[in-house]
């Protein structure tokens, strides 16, 4: 069905594409902006700010802006930026294919649109998994929710989804909903998580939960949703050591169900692309500058780590710029050396998967590490079989965020490079 | 109270939009009570999807005469009705000695039935059909006619089509009470009370409820659970073909089905049920449905599941279908239709008719509309987005709502107002399939309720998914 095949459409030709307007989009186009290189930017959206812009609460740029603020400050604050740069967005805008050409094909209410890039950056995001993937038993009524949903008829239909909440998940986003939705005029329930740890930071959990008095109840499971029209209720059981129900089960009234904090990245494009995937992100493999293994092609923000803060997103967005800014310099260049990156002892994945280095320079690389478990006291560090590149110490670590290890790798060497975690195996 | 009907049909299934259709193709006045908000929200909304040729079929049974004629007209009238049909061909697995000879009975059991171009063929050729079926394959049949097509559109385009002639659809009201006056029939329903000369049962599973009702034939009604898993479109591309399994004494199995939307179905199981409204699924029974379909291709433990879905199969106590034309009582009843009334409707419908017209002659429509009116788009078409001069035409197909099944709005505004419009969030996915792709709503469902929302003219917290009760936000505006 492809239209991009059809030659008589017209193209428009530039140096850069970015597919998404959310933090890391956004933040590569500013930069290369401000370094002289223009850009075009298309989101689907009819705002640009990607999920931040959908966001009320108040849980964003603690690092880049050194506070917290709402989501839809922090886009704001981000497209400024963007505009002082003269970067081109386009809205309304959904890309539906893209080649290997670097050729993309998108629409919008004034037509099919054909572009070819000399460098493509799709910085698309994430979503979290619906219900159904994780196959929870029971009926199918109205009331089943995700984070996303929520946050969307909150900041643009300025309504509440029911009366009474239970949030299935205890990552940061899910701990983050629930003052959310209290603003809202909804009682959160509880808050239920399947492994025997929370997801989410403790700090958060003493911000949300503690001064409302919302039960977390880790190491529970739903065992099957029940209601006719509308979620009435749910079966909820403890779980043992092997993660099978304990006890008698007991049952959670509600009309609501909010299932968060399982991330997938949004990778339509990327599998469009046939570009080599990490099987555990589940988003493109790239090198520290962003780009995959199609050369010219670039991949940043959450879909390539699903889901981490909005401000690494961002950091992504400014190192993939450099990269692309490299790229138009020398565009036939071959590296002199490609390094990989291994996932080594208590590690699940990290990104970037591989360093290619085109120069002797080589600049510090920060690393984003998934460890396998919860983990206290954690030191992570980064090793060759002859010597070490770096090491951090970070109090605790959990499976479902990164943790950050800045590298000063070695431009001779494509001897792989190993990452491991250690530290005290937690339920907290 | 309005005019009398010359019949009045209660429920909007497969089989009671295909009676409506077949009868405003005459001169009568044709209404239609339905429980539901929208048609095809019950039996019908979860299935195969599936065509079948009727080649299992018991020889000699209305049901295999039916499936067969059903599968003829089907093809017959798909284009004017705009219904999506594939001819993708059925290949039946034999994954072991005893399997592999009871193939021989499948193979002389179609010819039969009159499904002669079935056809045996050797592992290789299963494999070489189908390279991702379990390898421990001995042998297979292929049934070259067996197709998918659309539950969803098969039951709105005959709704629609009998609409369009003339028929009168009454959603959301309940039939309460039938009684009989002189000669008409005094229907009370949960919004309105009708009159009319024939009654026709077409309520599913609740057939048996309205027969006592009807003072007709009696019979129970045992709901018989099917579970589904759907798989993401990624696998599509690796099951070109039905893949079944061989079948048992209680239910075809468990199969693996191509969707006309590109995805993967498996499923269903069968497990009687005591409860006409459990439609839930269940752990075991998915985990069933899974395994048996990894049975017949292993291979598709690496794709991902988008959704999980389960239907109540109408089995009636007498094992078959139950069709009746009473002429003494102007009563027309349809029951048991169970498991392949998809493919039966329309000669369920048409075989009425004949008998009708046994009863007397039927005067054909004077203003008879052959043509649905055209869709936005059908499933199985390439979305209008993909086309600059229909963008030009109607902005609204250029803005996208739905991303991961590229539905934009102008597909949504032209279910709303089609002549049978969506009005609940399941009506619209039903029609446009927005919410049903991989993300299941997760970006599309509040810009969704908005579109509903000024298009109906309804308030967002008056929004359902389907029907009063399932109000989708908004709780809070209403009191408790
Ligand atoms: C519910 C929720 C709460 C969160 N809360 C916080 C928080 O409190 N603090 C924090 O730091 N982080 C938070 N995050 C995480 C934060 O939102 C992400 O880290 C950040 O948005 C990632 O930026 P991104 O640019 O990679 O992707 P996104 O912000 O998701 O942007 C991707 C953009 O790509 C567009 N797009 C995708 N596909 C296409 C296509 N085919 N065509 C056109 N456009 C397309 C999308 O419309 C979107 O605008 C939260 C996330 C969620 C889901
Ligand atoms: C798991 C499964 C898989 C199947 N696979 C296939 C397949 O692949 N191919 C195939 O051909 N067939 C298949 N079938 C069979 C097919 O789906 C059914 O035969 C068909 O849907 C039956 O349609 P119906 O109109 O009789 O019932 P329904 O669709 O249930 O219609 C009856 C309607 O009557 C309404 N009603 C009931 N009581 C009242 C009342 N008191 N007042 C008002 N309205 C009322 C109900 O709400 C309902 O909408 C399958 C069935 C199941 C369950």
């Amino acid at each position: 069905m492809s239209n991009l095949l059809d030659a008589n459409m017209p193209v428009q030709n530039m140096d850069v594409l970015i597919i998404g307007a959310g933090p890391a989009g956004l933040a590569c186009a500013a930069r290369l902006g401000e370094r002289g290189i223009a850009s075009v930017v298309l989101d689907r959206e009819p705002q640009p700010g990607g999920l931040p812009a959908q966001c009320e609460h108040a849980g964003f740029g603690l690092f880049t802006y050194k506070r917290l603020m709402r989501g839809r400050e922090f886009a704001a604050r981000l497209l400024q930026r963007a505009e002082r740069a003269n970067v081109n967005i386009h809205t309304n805008t959904t890309v539906l294919e893209v080649t290997d050409a670097r050729e993309a094909l998108a629409v919008s209410p004034n037509g099919l649109q054909r572009y070819r890039a000399r460098a493509l950056v799709l910085a698309t995001g994430c979503r979290e998994l619906p219900r159904s993937t994780l196959a929870v038993a029971g009926t199918r009524p109205a009331g089943i929710f995700n984070t996303g949903v929520v946050q969307r008829l909150h900041t643009f239909l300025h309504s509440a989804p029911g009366r009474q909440a239970v949030i299935v998940g205890s990552d940061d986003m899910s701990l983050m909903a629930a003052p959310s939705l209290i603003q809202l005029g909804v009682r959160v329930r509880a808050v239920l998580e399947e492994r025997p740890y929370r997801q989410g930071y403790l700090g958060l959990e003493w911000l949300t939960l503690r001064p409302r008095r919302i039960p977390l109840l880790l190491h529970h499971k739903i065992l099957e949703i029940r209601g006719g029209a509308r979620v009435q209720e749910i079966l909820v059981a403890r779980l043992d050591a092997n993660g099978a129900p304990r006890g008698e089960p007991f049952v959670i009234p509600c009309d609501t169900l909010i299932f968060s904090g399982e991330f997938v990245p949004e990778n339509v494009l990327a599998r469009q692309l046939n570009l080599a995937l990490d099987a555990h992100t589940r988003g493109p493999r790239v090198d520290q500058n962003f780009e995959t293994d199609v050369r010219g092609i670039f991949a940043c923000g959450n879909l390539v780590h699903a889901a981490d803060a909005a401000d690494h997103a961002l950091a992504d967005g400014e190192q993939t710029a450099r990269g692309v800014f490299d790229f138009l310099q020398r565009e036939h260049a071959e590296p002199q050396s490609v390094q990989q990156i291994l996932a080594g002892d208590g590690v699940r994945a990290v990104v970037p998967q591989c360093l290619r280095w085109y120069d002797a320079q080589c600049a510090p690389v920060h690393l984003a590490v998934r460890v396998s478990h919860a983990l206290w006291g954690v030191r992570v560090r980064a090793d060759t079989a002859e010597r070490n590149f770096g090491r951090a110490y970070t109090f605790a670590a959990k499976p479902h965020r990164s943790i950050y290890l800045k590298i000063s790798p070695n431009v001779s060497s494509d001897e792989p490079l190993r990452v491991s975690a250690h530290g005290r195996v937690t339920s907290d | 109270m309005n005019e009398p009907f010359d019949f009045l049909i209660i429920g909007a299934g497969l089989v009671g939009c295909a009676l409506a259709r077949e009868l405003a193709q005459y001169e009568l006045r044709v209404g239609v009570v339905e429980q539901n908000e929208d048609v095809g929200d019950g039996v019908s909304k979860a299935n195969s999807s599936i065509l079948h040729t009727g080649f299992d079929a018991k020889p000699g049974t209305p049901e295999a005469r039916l499936v067969a004629e059903g599968h003829r007209l089907w093809n017959e009238h798909a284009r004017a009705l705009g219904v999506p049909i594939a001819r993708v061909g059925a290949v039946m697995l034999a994954l072991d000695d005893e399997q592999l000879a009871s193939l021989e009975n499948y193979f002389e059991n179609a010819h039969q039935n009159g499904v002669t171009d079935v056809e045996r063929i050797s592992r290789e050729q299963v494999l070489q059909r189908v390279p991702l079926a379990n390898s421990a394959v001995r042998g297979g049949l292929w049934i070259p006619r067996e197709s998918i097509t659309c539950t969803f559109t098969a039951c709105a385009a005959l709704a629609e089509h009998a609409v369009v002639n003339g028929a009168q659809f009454f959603l959301g009201a309940r039939v309460t009470h039938i009684e009989r006056t002189d000669a008409l029939y005094r229907v009370t329903t949960t919004r309105g009370v009708h009159t009319t000369r024939w009654i026709a049962n077409c309520a599913g599973l609740w057939g048996d409820d309205i027969a006592r009702m009807m003072n007709s034939v009696a019979f129970t009604i045992t709901p018989r659970k099917g579970e589904f898993l759907i798989l993401d479109k990624a696998a599509r591309t690796r099951v070109p073909h039905i893949l079944l399994p061989v079948p048992t004494k209680i239910s075809k199995g468990i199969l693996v089905a191509p969707t006309l939307n590109g995805n993967v179905l498996l499923g269903p199981t069968a497990d009687d049920v005591q409860d006409k409204s459990d439609t839930g699924v269940t752990a075991p029974g998915l985990a069933r449905a899974y395994k048996g379909a990894l049975q017949l291709a292993p291979a598709l433990e690496q794709e991902t599941i988008i959704a999980t879905y389960a239907g109540l199969r109408p089995a009636a106590s007498t094992g078959e279908y139950i069709l009746q034309v009473d002429a003494k009582a102007n009563q027309i009843v349809t029951a048991g239709i169970r498991s392949t009334g998809l493919s039966a409707a329309p000669a369920i419908a048409r075989e009425i008719t004949r008998q009708l017209e046994n009863v007397g002659a039927l005067a054909p429509r004077k203003k008879f509309v052959a043509l649905r009116p055209p869709r936005a788009w059908a499933t199985g078409q390439t979305r209008p987005c993909f086309d600059a001069a229909r963008i030009q035409e109607n902005p609204a197909f250029g803005k996208i709502l739905c991303l991961c099944e590229t539905v934009s709005e102008g597909e949504i505004q032209q279910a709303l107002h089609a002549p049978l419009p969506a009005t609940t969030l399941d009506a619209v996915k039903r029609r446009t399939w927005a919410t049903a792709g991989r993300c299941q709503g997760f970006y599309c469902t509040a810009a969704i309720l908005d579109c509903m929302s000024r298009e109906l003219g309804r308030p967002l917290h008056a929004l359902t998914k389907r029907g009063a009760g399932s109000e989708i936000i908004g709780l809070n505006e209403q009191p408790a």
